[in-house]
């Protein structure tokens, strides 16, 4: 007589919407290192590089930013003291990506 | 099985958690237009550019690889993490070379 | 009315160390739930399943179970809410025993971090024991845990690391820290941000999704983790002086 030990899958990060957006959010760290550590290098070793390759690297970091951005302004309203309800916290959500588009333009226009 | 009881833990982890933090809602914040702005107007290196960068890299680098460090230890990623880096710096050598 | 449902149950065999999946059909009322489906495959089809279950309301926890691939109370799971056919396996992230019987004294084990009681008798001290309803609603959603382990069951993180204090023994303990009576807190808080405590919580929310008690040990995880640091950051300005 043996218990059978079970452990998760390679894919189980696949099985629930959860699962899914948490992954996401470990990948985005991924992305944005790569573009992290590229973008030091175009500050450092300006000439070195090809142009395609810097918007190659933009492409990803930008990519790698707005997951990270999406996936942690979800996750964000989930940790406040309150227990929501799912349309407060979709709500949240919302203002939450306004002020962030908000803070984005202002930025853009301004620098 | 019992939990296995260790002292020898980081023990401000606490902090180092909540600088992580910290980086991450700051990134979710600022870093998508600073992508943008370094990608599409290529600014003229002004004091405010220089501390915005500063600021960013040093942030997306602790929360990144932060976050990189303990989905490995947790969740054991860090093969296909590599496999994924390995994929970026092999089609940055071949654009490099084209 | 009655309405036929299929169900597969995925069982294994402690002698042969094999797994199989067996159909049936159940046909019963609109109000039946998969745990009384259970109980008719053993009346009618007399299959013989193991599988734990007591109080049939949703108030022991013993009934814990995958159907249709998410951990669920079988008792609080209702057929007709179900795409059929409805698959039930035992719990994830526990060794099996048989059937659908799995030994979840892994998870238990880790209340014993948590150090869920107060000293109150030993100080005899009955002042303490009132509690005001302010301080009663600070541990009110924690207190709901029946330790039915499906939190584990959901938790990918205590899934590949068994040390893992895990979402239910984290917001027992949370539950404890908050308590007005509770004068453990000294001894509970190195345990609780220990190297396998809620550090290496990574967040994914599975456990609240799936709380049949609507306890969110995701939040009280992130509240402990806010206690721990600001432990850290007292400890850094002690040494400093």
């Amino acid at each position: 007589m043996k218990t059978f030990e079970q452990k998760p899958g390679k894919y189980w990060w696949t099985q629930s919407p959860n699962s899914m957006v948490y992954a996401m959010r470990e990948f985005s760290g991924v992305l944005i290192a790569i573009w992290a550590i590229y973008t030091l290098l175009f500050f450092a070793f300006p000439e070195f590089f090809k142009p395609t390759i810097k918007i190659f690297i933009e492409a990803l970091g930008l990519a790698g930013a707005i997951i990270h951005t999406l996936t942690w302004l979800w996750a964000m309203p989930k940790l406040l003291p309150q227990k929501l309800s799912d349309s407060i916290h979709s709500l949240l959500f919302v203002l939450l990506i306004v002020v962030w588009l908000g803070l984005s333009s202002l930025l853009i226009l301004w620098i | 099985m019992d939990l296995k009881q260790t002292t020898n833990h980081n023990e401000y982890k606490g902090l180092f958690w909540f600088a992580f933090s910290g980086a991450a809602t700051f990134c979710a914040f600022f870093l998508p237009a600073f992508i943008l702005i370094h990608w599409l107007k290529t600014p003229s290196p002004n004091f405010i550019f220089i501390f915005y960068a500063a600021l960013v890299i040093i942030a997306s680098l602790y929360q990144s690889f932060y976050r990189i460090k303990a989905s490995n230890h947790d969740l054991k990623l860090i093969r296909s993490f590599i496999v994924w880096i390995s994929v970026v710096t092999i089609l940055i050598v071949i654009i490099q070379n084209v | 009315m009655e309405t036929q449902y299929k169900i597969k149950v995925i069982r294994y065999n402690p002698e042969s160390e094999q797994f199989k999946t067996e159909d049936f059909t159940v046909k019963a009322g609109d109000d039946i739930t998969v745990l009384e489906a259970l109980h008719i495959i053993n009346k009618v089809h007399r299959a013989g399943l193991s599988y734990r279950f007591s109080c049939g309301m949703g108030v022991c926890g013993s009934c814990g179970a995958m159907v249709n691939g998410k951990p669920v109370l079988l008792c609080q799971t209702f057929c007709r809410n179900l795409q059929q056919p409805i698959e039930v396996r035992p719990l994830k992230n526990f060794p099996i025993i048989k059937d659908l019987v799995v030994d979840t004294d892994s998870a238990f084990n880790k209340f014993r971090t948590a150090m869920p009681y107060t000293d109150i008798a030993i100080r005899k001290a009955p002042k303490h024991l009132v509690q005001t309803k302010k301080q009663r609603e600070k541990i009110e959603q924690t207190s709901q845990c029946i330790k039915c382990m499906l939190c584990y069951s959901a938790c990918p993180v205590f899934g590949l690391n068994n040390n893992f204090i895990g979402p239910a023994a984290a917001s027992t303990a949370y539950r404890y820290f908050k308590d007005s009576r509770d004068t453990l807190k000294d001894k509970r808080a190195p345990k609780v941000t220990d190297k396998n405590g809620v550090w290496n919580c990574t967040h994914v929310g599975e456990c609240s999704a799936v709380c049949p008690k609507n306890v969110d040990p995701n939040k009280a995880i992130l509240k402990l983790k806010l206690m721990g640091t600001l432990n850290d950051a007292k400890k850094l300005v002690k040494k400093k002086k």
